[in-house]
């Protein structure tokens, strides 16, 4: 790690001008940018740490039934305060990490880094969520734009994420054994417009949709359903754990069992 | 003689917290405390954060050293500048191979091979400490940056220049030979080849045999993730003249001797100092390239030095283990006795060998007979180099590597026969009456009932049951699959000549000092030894301290690996204490008024039989205020050979190749039980070593030889929720190798879980066609092995 200068502001406001400094971060659980901070691969000069900002931190449910989340929530805090309102989304969180990771981790943290890997990604974009920041308001289906890479401009933050309550919706994920991250994660979300299925983990564009799942499913919200579709073919991942033929086959077979426990 | 005692203990995990409450030092009732579950005394300490590792010992005083470190596997350095860095605020030294050749340090001692059982050369490049020209791993130090603090020697380390001409690199071991070359000088990349047993014999078995079943089977290579990393701190003695390395190891007094002709100083010269050690598995027994440049520096600052890797330098830089192919051939006859066995080896090594790097791959094959009599067995071993790390012995040292290949081989050679696979183990396997029995590959097992214990493993483990459970796991779209392995290994070796062990004795009237040559990473060594010497003396357990991991004051040690501790240094402990009863009985024989040779001790006290006249030893040492001791080094009759017999079931999803460890039995034969808790301890976690490796560890490079599992994010560790509750029970046989009777634990987990894991996933697919999934056996592996066999 490098020296960096840290700030803890109070509000939106004063993190904002905050951040305005030179190379200057925003830090949520720090889960993420820590580690990559201590092998030295990311020399931020000043930290703005957003977890003293009560503005950005709990739940609560907009007049739309939205259930609306602060940017500095944590995982912990989502899977036992979404849990009434939200479950699957609640079950997803509450299965990000382990118990250290999920009481610092943030939504907003994991978000903005976007990591292809990553739960939350499936969660907003198959939720259709809206991701605001503090200029502005960004629908899931513009936020994602590849691995690591967001909608975010230099120093905006992402203070809270709105997600619509669907009827039925389940996550599954399938965990690369080291990491415990998803190898392929998949969200399936019914919502009266339409069902929307978010793919995590396994391709290199990052999160996305899979839409002619999608589309079959609009017809019949059933396992079967899926079952004369091949696997998505896009830019499956192929690493040490897991081939992109077996990342695909389990895309379709964690799309088939979240809709099979959503249903 | 050896007494049968099946039914030794049986602990669960869930047992343990019972075990524990029940537990209390006992004193003065008569009861001995070998054979009890007495409560790790060491564990105080340890769980309050109190433990003494090496960071811990680091003085206020100490500069800190970094390594720089090569970013590629294989090429010429055409450039090296450390300028920048010699100006860098905080930088008292930075040291390179010209310095350490200076100081006087010397490459590794070679690697050596017994010459009876080398054919041909032994090729064994230099290896040096620090790089000078040439890199031929990732991770092979060029540099050490010695600064005030560490940030102040990690940001010098920044500045150092270097350019790399990159060269072809080797890391699959199946192309070693012939791939680019690692060295000049061995164009196939061979390291050495050994070759033992009687090949004619064996071919003649071959050609007279009705079946004969041929298979490779790999085995992935894999580092020793210690939880403490390993580090050292140097420093000088004016005084005495000698360098002091304090650093965790399981085996002080080899490490002593490894740095000192490392360093080219009489031996003596490098005192080593261990305290706690959080972890070594053999990795942290031998010399390796960090210490010399960290002892060099601490001379010529006159100050202590500290290095102490990180977890990304740990999977660079701690020596790795086990890869492997063999190529097996099992001949059976017609009734499925078998008559022979084939393997040719082909073990991956590294760029470089020291003392301790080849011993693994062929030192402990002899495993690969099993407990059967297979009459004719030949085994030829090749190691090879590669760019990547080397190897070194990882907790069971070739004994879980020879136990895999006969177990698969029995289970495959069952299914390619039509024998059931516990028929065909009975079939073979020796019977008590034909021990002791000297096998074709020389080891003499002198004691077990392995018939017995077998039977008892499969009842324990309900395999009458699995058929239904079977059925029932299909309901739910599961396979499920039931793995069995009997495995036997060498403990306490070597055969012709166990290495002697150091124990001393000191009994004053404050109580018992004990010193052992022999070091703790985590077994339980203050436990176990105290409650010999504690039964031995009549005293409560709290009257006996042990000291143990300087070489400054233990005169000699050998060290703790091949599950040699209890056998070797109880039994010297033994016999200590033995010596110190008859020295005291000299004295209590003035009290009583008696001979020496008359008088009795037991329970404590010494009496003169048909009399009423009895002294105890604590009032004897109390009255007389006498300091007696005794020392011993010396080594036991014979090895000894714990076996035992794992039985798992696992289910696995079809779809996906997730699998499930369901159930999990060992019973093991490890002789006479001092401490069944400690026990449990060492199969418990040697079992989870094992199942780590069948399931999810592996170091992998890339061609290029990058490290692909760097850090924990792709290098996959069991965790808990990974793992079911384990049945494990101890059927012991004692053994009249060792005074004690005790055959050795601290291996026998991990060499039984290693053959069983893959034997159940095996059982599990065979509906798919499938025999065998490559190590380690991820779902991905797993689902791969279901397309092909589908294909
Ligand atoms: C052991 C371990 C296991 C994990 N397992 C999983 C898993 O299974 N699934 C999973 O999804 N994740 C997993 N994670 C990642 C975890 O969820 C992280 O918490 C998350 O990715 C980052 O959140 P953070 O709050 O810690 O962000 P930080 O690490 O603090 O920051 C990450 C990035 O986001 C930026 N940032 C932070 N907050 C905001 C904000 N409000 N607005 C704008 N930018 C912001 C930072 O500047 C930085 O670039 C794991 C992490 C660890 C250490």
């Amino acid at each position: 790690m490098y020296n960096f200068e840290f700030s803890k502001p109070g509000t939106i406001d004063e993190a904002v001008a905050a951040l305005g400094a030179d190379e200057a971060q925003a830090l949520g659980g720090g889960q993420t940018l820590l580690p990559t901070m201590k092998q030295r691969l990311a020399a931020p000069e000043v930290l703005v740490s957003l977890t003293g900002i009560d503005q950005m931190k709990g739940i609560c449910l907009s007049d739309a039934g939205e259930v609306c989340i602060g940017g500095a929530t944590t995982h912990a805090t989502v899977a036992a305060e979404a849990a009434a309102h939200y479950p699957a989304l609640a079950a997803l969180a509450g299965r990000i990490g382990d118990p250290a990771v999920r009481n610092r981790g943030t939504i907003g943290g994991s978000l903005a880094n976007n990591d292809p890997s990553a739960c939350y990604p499936a969660a907003a974009l198959g939720s259709g969520a809206t991701i605001i920041t503090n200029t502005r308001e960004i629908a899931a289906d513009d936020y994602f734009q590849g691995m690591f890479a967001t909608a975010l401009d230099e120093g905006e933050i992402i203070t809270e994420v709105r997600f619509p309550v669907p009827e039925a919706a389940n996550y599954q994920k399938f965990v690369q054994p080291a990491s415990r991250f998803a190898l392929v994660g998949v969200f399936v979300a019914k919502y009266a417009d339409g069902v929307r299925v978010a793919v995590t983990g396994a391709s290199s564009d990052g999160v996305f949709r899979w839409t002619e799942a999608e589309e079959v499913l609009n017809g019949s919200f059933t396992k079967d359903a899926i079952d004369a579709l091949s696997p998505p073919s896009g830019d499956m991942i192929a690493d040490l754990h897991g081939s992109a033929e077996y990342r695909a086959h389990l895309v379709k077979v964690m799309t088939g069992r979240a809709v099979a426990a959503a249903s | 003689m050896t007494s049968c005692r099946l039914g030794g203990f049986a602990l669960k995990s869930r047992g343990w917290a019972s075990a524990l409450t029940k537990t209390t030092p006992l004193m003065g009732d008569g009861k001995l405390l070998v054979g009890r579950p007495v409560a790790r005394r060491e564990d105080v300490a340890l769980l309050r954060g109190e433990g003494r590792y090496t960071d811990d010992l680091t003085p206020d005083n100490a500069a800190h050293l970094v390594f720089v470190r090569s970013p590629v596997a294989a090429g010429k350095i055409v450039a090296l500048d450390a300028e920048g860095a010699r100006e860098m605020p905080g930088v008292l030294a930075v040291i390179d191979a010209d310095t350490l050749d200076v100081a006087g340090v010397k490459p590794f001692p070679s690697p050596a091979i017994p010459p009876h059982l080398l054919v041909g050369d032994l090729h064994a490049p230099t290896f040096p400490a620090l790089a000078r020209d040439e890199v031929h791993h990732l991770g092979q130090p060029i540099l050490a940056i010695v600064a005030e603090t560490l940030a102040e020697a990690m940001d010098a380390a920044e500045m150092v220049e270097l350019e790399f001409e990159d060269r072809p690199a080797i890391t699959d071991l199946t192309k070693a030979k012939t791939g680019p070359a690692v060295w000049p000088t061995a164009s196939d990349n061979r390291i050495f080849r050994v070759e033992l047993g009687d090949a004619a014999a064996t071919q003649d078995a071959m050609d007279k045999a009705a079946h004969r079943v041929t298979r490779r089977l790999s085995i992935n290579r894999v580092t020793a993730v210690s939880m403490e990393p390993r580090g050292a701190i140097g420093s000088w003695d004016a005084e005495t003249g000698r360098y002091v390395m304090t650093s965790g190891t399981q085996a002080t007094h080899r490490l002593a001797e490894a740095m000192a002709a490392q360093m080219g100083v009489p031996e003596g010269d490098v005192r080593v100092v261990s305290e706690n050690c959080g972890g070594t598995f053999g990795m942290k027994n031998g010399g390796m390239p960090e210490y010399p440049p960290i002892l060099v520096a601490a001379r010529q600052l006159g100050r202590p030095v500290r290095w102490i890797e990180t977890r990304s330098e740990a999977f660079l830089s701690d020596p790795q283990a086990r890869e492997q192919v063999a190529e097996a051939t099992l001949a059976l006859d017609g009734e499925g006795r078998f008559l022979g066995l084939s393997v040719d080896v082909v073990a991956g090594i590294g760029a470089y060998a020291n003392a301790t790097s080849l011993l693994s791959s062929f030192n402990n094959i002899a495993s690969v007979t099993g407990v059967y009599g297979i009459p004719a067995i030949r085994v030829a071993v090749e190691g090879v180099h590669l760019n990547t790390q080397t190897t070194a012995a990882y907790r069971g040292a070739g004994r879980p590597e020879a136990s895999f290949i006969i177990e698969r081989m029995i289970d495959i050679a069952a299914r390619e026969t039509g024998i059931d696979r516990v028929e065909l183990r009975r079939r073979n396997m020796l019977q008590p009456e034909e021990l002791p029995r000297k096998t074709a590959l020389g080891y003499v097992y002198d004691s077990g009932d392995f018939p017995a214990l077998f039977d008892r493993a499969l009842q324990a483990a309900d395999w009458a049951g699995i058929a239904a459970r079977k059925q029932e796991a299909k309901a739910r779209g599961k396979l499920r699959g039931a793995g069995l392995a009997y495995t036997i290994e060498i403990a306490g070796g070597p055969p012709a000549k166990p290495m002697p062990e150091y124990a001393s004795a000191t009994l004053s009237p404050e109580g018992c000092r004990l010193m052992l040559g022999t070091g703790d990473a985590g077994q339980g060594h203050d436990t176990a030894f105290a409650q010999i010497a504690a039964d031995a003396f009549g005293l409560g357990l709290e009257k006996v301290s042990l000291f143990s991991g300087d070489t400054g004051v233990v005169p000699k040690g050998t060290g703790s690996f091949g599950s040699r501790s209890l056998g070797a240094a109880g039994s010297a402990l033994v016999h200590v204490c033995e010596d110190l009863i008859a020295q005291l009985s000299v004295h209590a024989a003035r009290h009583l008024d008696a001979e020496a040779e008359a008088l009795t001790f037991e329970d404590g006290t010494f009496k003169l039989p048909g009399t009423n006249r009895a002294i105890t030893l604590e009032s004897l040492l109390a009255e007389d205020d006498l300091t007696v001791s005794a020392e011993r080094w010396e080594g036991t009759k014979g090895p000894s050979f714990p076996n035992g017999c794992h039985i798992a079931e696992v289910e696995i999803d079809p779809e996906t190749g997730e699998m499930e460890i369901c159930s999990y039995t060992a019973l093991e034969d490890i002789g006479k039980v001092i401490n069944p808790l400690l026990v449990a301890g060492q199969i418990h976690g040697g079992i989870v070593q094992g199942l780590g490796q069948g399931m999810m560890e592996a170091i992998r490079y890339d061609e290029d030889g990058q490290l692909l599992t760097g850090s924990f994010m792709d290098y996959a560790m069991p965790r808990a929720s990974d793992l079911p509750f384990f049945n494990a029970q101890t059927a012991s046989v004692e053994t009249a190798s060792n005074t004690l009777g005790t055959k050795g634990v601290g291996e026998a987990g991990t060499v039984g879980a290693l053959p069983v894991l893959s034997s159940a996933i095996a059982d599990a697919l065979a509906p798919l066609g499938v025999d065998h999934v490559t190590l380690p056996a991820t779902p991905s592996a797993i689902w791969e092995a279901i397309q092909a066999a589908q294909a």
